[in-house]
């Protein structure tokens, strides 16, 4: 397992300096804070802002020993400053809340998320982030050719026979790489799902 | 013995798919196949897996209903979604391969243009479509411009276009690593780094050459391949792309979205939210961090970790630390040209990227450096900083010689040529000698500038350096530093022996003393007298700051003439030697 843990990142960002570590945590963490923000009816600048000021202020507070990695877990705790800034900017520009989801069919709900709500669609951001690092991690464990069939396959959705046209290969060599290249994210999966 | 199964067939059994009349005789099989049944269980705890996935993905479900009309289950049609990955056909004659770099300004593939079967990478921006017509013709007529750009160490772009309501930009593929990450792992000593920094400088001098501005210069924008060559991306999109975040910081929230290293490489100008005062030289204070970084190994602010408004701060206000202590090995010349680099004042840097990679060369060459020789202005400013009302004096007498004539719309033909001689020298007090030889060539401006200096070191109850300061004795300038010098002299011997013309200068120093007597009333009417003449004179060096002294006492200043723009704009003196 080459990706690393949400408590070995913590771990070294206490080494002020560490400003690489700072990056990777950044870098994990930032889309998931910009997707969680969007779906919350935030324009890109807002969600932008959002994500900057989420990480802005977990820095501090866990600079600050606030954020004890024994006593919660940092998924709940960023939600929890992430909510709190998502509010204060929809407070800000004094508009109410528009869920993207609900306005795409309706057009008409408007209203502020409840506690449930953000935190079934931070579950489900999160989620994303977990999977994402599986399949990064699987990158880096198979023969690229196995991840191109997997890609062309499963994400991009050809059928098989264009894709072993595609690769010059079987069919079957095309399904083999997908039952691979899945059962390697089911094993980064169970481990990360807990420590991502 | 039957025949295994097929994979897709065992993924079907496993997901209850299997039909037809064979069905049964393959599921026999495949419970009585060791290879088989293995192959079968993993497809099953594959499907778990899918299922579960998707069970945490309520925004999923709704999609899942959506018929899938490829050789992908529905399950798996999840998990596409979950990875939010775009689509392989997605711009038109490409072939996306994989996704390289999903950053705040777009997502790049590595994809392979089918016409050509060229690896390229395409960069799909994130930005919207153009607002009108004129925004798209300035896109492509920009575009025109990037893609015109053809240097070793510039990637090529080959293509843009839209798509999806997306601009995507086609170049080369690269396969390195950003230019920090690595130096740091070939562990390069600065000369080294130096020769390597210089290639990214000429790319960047050669495309400000041809009218394109870089404006987003940061080590992920260079990627340094595995023969240690390195390239330069992204040219000029900042601008392309109307990215104002990049344009200018002035909207704080615009730049909160970019990955947090960016701020870090603005310059006080980007900052300041006036994007038309960004020019060349604000890709030559980015390469400065940049440079600065690279031999340092930290950056000159902390801008990553403080709030927006204390990292700008820092980049407008704060000095970056002495290379030179903490690293003793760059040497106090290389130390000198990253300085320059960074000037917060875009006058005081290297006015192009050409000039700053002219210095690096120098400095590789053991050749003395320019950078070194202005060095004299970093101490003035050095001095001024401390002593805050000599501050604008100093500098200001002092940039009418170094930052050259723009400043004060003089033409200091002589004075730059002479002090260009003792640049090469590279030392200070062969600048010195510059000054005065100048000064007696009769360059007022140069004589206000050592006077400025002077009297920086006279507030700063430094006598002896005052002293060594070399004025020529009968100058005015000479004649008024005695007095400064000389707590005995006599205000009235001064004024009779300074002759009439400079006679605010005189003024001046009489003001300066009563003023650091606290003899107020005397030191009011000092500097008064002194504005007065020097408007009269026509003294734009004096006034400014007789005036400021009124103001700093509290008392009226001076009315400036009200002539006094058409006489800069149009009557300024010239000399071009």
């Amino acid at each position: 397992m080459v990706t690393a843990t949400s408590t070995s990142l913590l771990l070294a960002l206490k080494d002020q300096d560490n400003d690489g570590v700072w990056r990777v945590f950044c870098e994990r963490y930032q889309p998931l804070l910009l997707a969680f923000a969007r779906k919350l009816g935030l324009s890109e600048h807002e969600a932008e802002d959002a994500a900057q000021e989420t990480l802005l202020a977990f820095a501090k507070s866990y600079e600050e020993g606030g954020f004890d990695p024994e006593k919660g877990r940092l998924r709940k705790w960023l939600l929890g400053i992430a909510a709190h800034k998502i509010r204060d900017i929809q407070r800000r520009r004094g508009r109410e809340f528009v869920p993207e989801e609900a306005t795409d069919k309706t057009g008409l709900l408007r209203a502020v998320p409840d506690d449930h709500t953000m935190s079934e669609i931070w579950q489900a951001e999160w989620e994303r982030g977990v999977l994402r690092a599986c399949l990064e991690e699987v990158r880096r464990h198979v023969e690229p050719s196995t991840l191109q069939a997997f890609e062309l396959f499963v994400l991009q959705e050809w059928p098989a026979e264009r894709v072993a046209a595609h690769l010059g290969i079987s069919p079957n060599a095309v399904f083999k790489a997908k039952r691979r290249v899945l059962s390697r994210m089911r094993e980064a999966y169970q481990y990360l799902q807990e420590n991502w | 013995m039957s025949e295994c199964l097929s994979e897709q067939q065992l993924e079907q059994l496993a997901g209850g798919m299997l039909e037809g009349p064979e069905a049964p005789a393959l599921r026999a099989h495949a419970e009585s196949c060791p290879e088989c049944r293995e192959a079968l269980a993993e497809w099953r705890a594959n499907a778990a897996f899918v299922a579960r996935v998707a069970q945490a993905l309520p925004g999923s479900a709704r999609s899942s209903r959506k018929s899938g009309s490829s050789g992908s289950s529905g399950a798996t049609r999840l998990l596409n979604e979950a990875l939010g990955v775009p689509k392989v056909d997605a711009i038109p004659g490409y072939t996306i391969i994989r996704e390289i770099h999903r950053g705040g300004q777009g997502v790049v593939y590595e994809a392979v243009q089918r016409s050509t079967r060229r690896t390229v990478a395409v960069k799909v921006m994130i930005e919207g479509p153009f607002a009108s017509e004129r925004a798209r013709w300035r896109f492509e007529r920009e575009i025109r411009l990037i893609a015109s750009l053809k240097h070793p160490h510039i990637v090529v772009v080959h293509d843009s276009g839209v798509s999806d309501d997306r601009h995507y930009f086609a170049m080369d593929y690269i396969q390195g690593r950003p230019l920090d990450a690595y130096v740091r792992a070939a562990g390069l000593d600065p000369r080294a780094i130096v020769r390597l920094f210089l290639q990214v400088a000429d790319a960047v001098s050669y495309a400000h050459r041809k009218g394109v501005m870089h404006r987003d210069l940061k080590p992920s924008n260079i990627l340094v391949n595995e023969e240690g060559s390195p390239f330069v991306l992204d040219f000029g999109l900042a601008k392309l792309t109307g990215d104002e975040a990049l344009e200018s910081a002035g909207d704080l929230r615009s730049i909160a979205g970019h990955l947090m290293g960016t701020l870090r490489y603005m310059s006080p100008e980007q900052t300041a939210g006036k994007p038309d005062e960004i020019d060349v030289r604000t890709d030559v204070y980015s390469l400065g961090v940049i440079l600065y970084e690279l031999l340092a190994e930290r950056v000159p602010y902390e801008t990553a970790r403080a709030d927006i408004t204390t990292a700008i701060r820092n980049i407008r206000e704060a000095e970056p630390p002495r290379l030179t202590r903490t690293h003793r090995h760059v040497g106090s010349e290389l130390e000198a040209i990253v300085l320059k680099a960074l000037e917060k004042d875009p006058r005081r840097r290297y006015q192009s990227a050409g000039e700053l990679a002219e210095d690096l060369k120098a400095w590789l060459e053991g050749r003395p450096v320019a950078a070194k020789s202005a060095s004299s202005l970093y101490v003035i400013r050095k001095l001024a900083r401390r002593h805050w009302y000599t501050t604008t004096m100093a500098a200001c007498f002092a940039a009418v010689v170094l930052a050259g004539p723009s400043l004060w719309h003089w033409q200091l033909g002589k004075t730059v040529e002479a002090r260009q001689q003792a640049r090469q020298s590279d030392s200070a007090f062969a600048a010195l000698a510059a000054d005065r030889t100048a000064a007696e060539q009769g360059g007022q401006a140069v004589r206000a500038s050592l006077f400025g200096w002077f009297l920086a070191e006279w507030n700063a109850g430094r006598l002896a350096q005052a002293r060594a300061l070399p004025f020529h004795p009968g100058s005015p300038e000479g004649r008024a530093a005695a007095y400064l010098l000389d707590e005995q002299a006599s205000p009235d011997r001064l004024l009779s022996e300074m002759p009439e013309r400079h006679k605010q200068l005189a003024y001046f120093v009489i003001g300066e003393r009563a003023m650091k007597a606290d003899r107020r009333e005397d030191a009011v009417a000092a500097f008064r007298e002194s504005a007065s003449r020097a408007r009269q004179a026509r003294d734009d060096v004096i006034f400014p700051f007789a005036n400021a002294r009124l103001e700093q006492l509290g008392a009226q200043p001076v009315p400036a003439p009200e002539d006094q723009r058409a006489q800069h704009g149009e009557d300024t003196p010239r000399n071009n030697g």
